[in-house]
């Protein structure tokens, strides 16, 4: 039997970054879906400003953040969460597995992992991309309500709002890998959105629920919580530190995503095709 | 040389039964119980270079499951494969760069984008050489006549034209295998034919090897001059298709057009399957076709004739009732 001759990851990136970009022309079909969305955000924004002025009631500082910031922070949450938590590729690609589509991946010579990775890369971009868009005009025009942050804190941020986009991603696969094995998934993605909705930081900002020792040993710290305090300079552990921890948790994901690439693939019975 | 060897091949499904009723349904969440189907049975078969070979049997026969097994989509329960000198279940990237499928109810093809689009992925993904892909897409474009509609996006296409997009995209990187399962299934007559010409243009001129399956008698017949037939996952005929359909096709089906209201004249030995004003459907023993054939001619009004033979799962069934008496 011949065995395989490796192909070299230079090699094999044109593949991946010409499925970004089918991505990201797809994406751009939709886009009016995407600024409205964007639109949309504006409102929970508000809502967030209204709720916390009652919370403060007067008061300069609360849990450590003045009114300001915290607005600042669900505005920031708003735009890092439009990149890592996008789940349309999730239901897309467990739909894949049980409808029989995956079968495209198994009989052309790509990882499913690295098509899923670079499909929800390209498909983050565009709706964070408006988000941004739409944010920062808010942001400019009632800059009253918030606070700038400065751009060195904003460019130390930037490996960490990457890295977490990737880390939401390697979860996202590892769920919808999930669908080999399970004829609805629909449970640990309940599990899954309630967990990191609430330890991400999305909802409400993590110093408010764990006092001062926010969850730094938790994955989902990184994809919202943390990237947020490190663009207001508020983050409780050095830029450095942050980094690190992230880039390990992204190694235990990578880890559990190539071995469910590897092992639960093989319990596809093509049902369908 | 043979390309294709498969041998003592099964595989097996689990799959778990659930009686009826609520109470049922209550007990399988603590208790199922897991039964076994097996979809081919002590297969063997060999294919060589260049031969175009095709897979007949009825549902559910084993046809698909022995396509996804020769292209590693699935893994035997046990048994041996070998295909191009690689063992598929083991999913090496040098090894897929040498076939290519193409099932007609999956599409490779991204769907708001137009073809050209998915062509170009494909070129990416078989790391096709810019002259090569330049020449391949002019090549079969213009074969298959779809030059117009490269820029056009996938969901505006006919399926006539989205399956020879798919054909296309299959054969960009120039592989030695090709499987083809079911490619003209929902297409009309004419579409069929089209396709049928050209994947013959395609396979002689670019020497692929070719494993077919398809419901239709006519596909077969006209690309895959040897068939192996299946039934409930055995091989029950392995040979020449003329010969398989001189021992076992014993009807013809005749289908008339007419461009005015006609009535039909007394036809002995045939056996009318559908009639409206305008058209019939007629089955006759290929003795008597002839004798049919005259007498229809002598209808002044006629649109459009077409003879066929007796259709895939019929000849199936002679088949394995010859084998089993």
């Amino acid at each position: 039997m011949k065995t395989e001759l490796k192909s070299t990851p230079a090699k094999a990136l044109p593949k991946y970054m010409q499925i970004c970009g089918l991505e990201w022309k797809n994406a751009l079909s939709y886009r009016g879906d995407t600024w409205l969305s964007a639109i949309f955000s504006i409102f929970s924004i508000l809502l967030a400003y209204l709720l916390w002025s009652a919370i403060f009631a007067g008061r300069a500082v609360f849990g450590g953040m003045t009114l300001k910031q915290m607005t600042t922070y669900y505005l920031l949450a708003g735009i890092i969460s439009s990149l890592t938590q996008s789940d349309d590729l999730l239901w897309e690609f467990s739909d894949d597995i049980k409808s029989g589509k995956f079968v495209k991946y198994l009989v052309r010579p790509v990882s499913p992992l690295a098509c899923f990775l670079s499909a929800g890369f390209a498909r983050s971009f565009l709706p964070a991309i408006s988000s941004f868009v739409v944010l920062a005009c808010s942001m400019a025009i009632f800059k009253i309500y918030f606070v700038i942050p400065s751009l060195i804190h904003v460019l130390s941020a930037l490996p960490v709002i990457l890295l977490g986009t990737l880390l939401s991603s390697l979860i996202n696969y590892i769920v919808s890998s999930l669908a080999f094995k399970l004829t609805d998934i629909s449970g640990p993605y309940i599990l899954k959105y309630t967990i990191i909705n609430f330890l991400s930081g999305a909802l409400i900002p993590l110093g408010l629920v764990f006092g001062s020792g926010a969850p730094a040993w938790s994955p989902f710290s990184y994809t919202i919580y943390y990237p947020v305090m490190l663009c207001l300079g508020l983050s409780d552990i050095s830029v450095l530190k942050t980094y690190l921890i992230l880039l390990l948790w992204c190694t235990v994901f990578l880890l559990i995503a190539l071995l469910m690439q590897k092992h639960a693939s093989r319990a596809f019975e093509g049902v369908g095709v | 040389m043979i390309i294709i060897k498969a041998e003592n091949l099964i595989k097996e499904y689990k799959y778990f039964e659930k009686p009826e009723g609520l109470k049922a349904s209550v007990k399988s969440l603590f208790k199922r119980e897991t039964k076994l189907r097996r979809a081919l049975d002590d297969f063997a078969f060999s294919v060589d270079e260049g031969e175009f070979v095709g897979l007949m049997g009825p549902n559910g026969a084993g046809k698909t499951t022995l396509i996804k097994l020769l292209t590693g989509i699935i893994r035997p329960s046990s048994g041996e494969i070998s295909v191009l000198g690689y063992e598929p279940a083991r999913g090496d990237a040098a090894f897929k760069k040498k076939f290519a499928v193409v099932m007609g109810q999956k599409s490779q093809l991204w769907w708001d984008l137009p073809a050209s689009d998915s062509l170009l992925l494909n070129k990416a993904i078989y790391e096709i050489p810019e002259r090569q892909y330049r020449d391949n897409v002019a090549y079969f474009t213009k074969l298959f006549e779809v030059e117009r509609y490269l820029n056009v996006p996938v969901r505006k296409l006919s399926l006539g034209e989205r399956m020879k997009f798919e054909l296309i995209a299959s054969l960009l990187h120039a592989p030695k295998l090709l499987f083809l399962d079911e490619p003209t299934i929902g297409l009309d007559a004419m579409a069929q034919r089209q396709i049928r010409a050209m994947l013959k243009a395609a396979g002689r001129e670019r020497g692929v090897t070719l494993l077919l399956t398809s419901h239709y008698t006519e596909d077969l017949l006209e690309l895959t001059p040897r068939c192996v037939v299946i039934r409930g996952g055995k091989k029950i005929y392995d040979g020449e298709i003329n010969t398989l359909l001189q021992q076992y096709s014993v009807n013809h089906t005749i289908t008339v057009k007419f461009a005015t209201e006609t009535k039909l004249p007394e036809l002995y030995g045939a056996e009318i399957i559908e009639q409206t004003p305008f058209s019939v459907e007629i089955r006759t023993p290929k003795e008597n076709v002839r004798n049919c054939l005259s007498k229809l001619m002598e209808l002044v009004d006629i649109e459009d004739i077409q003879i066929a033979d007796d259709d895939v799962t019929l000849l199936v069934e002679r088949v394995f009732k010859t084998h089993e008496n």
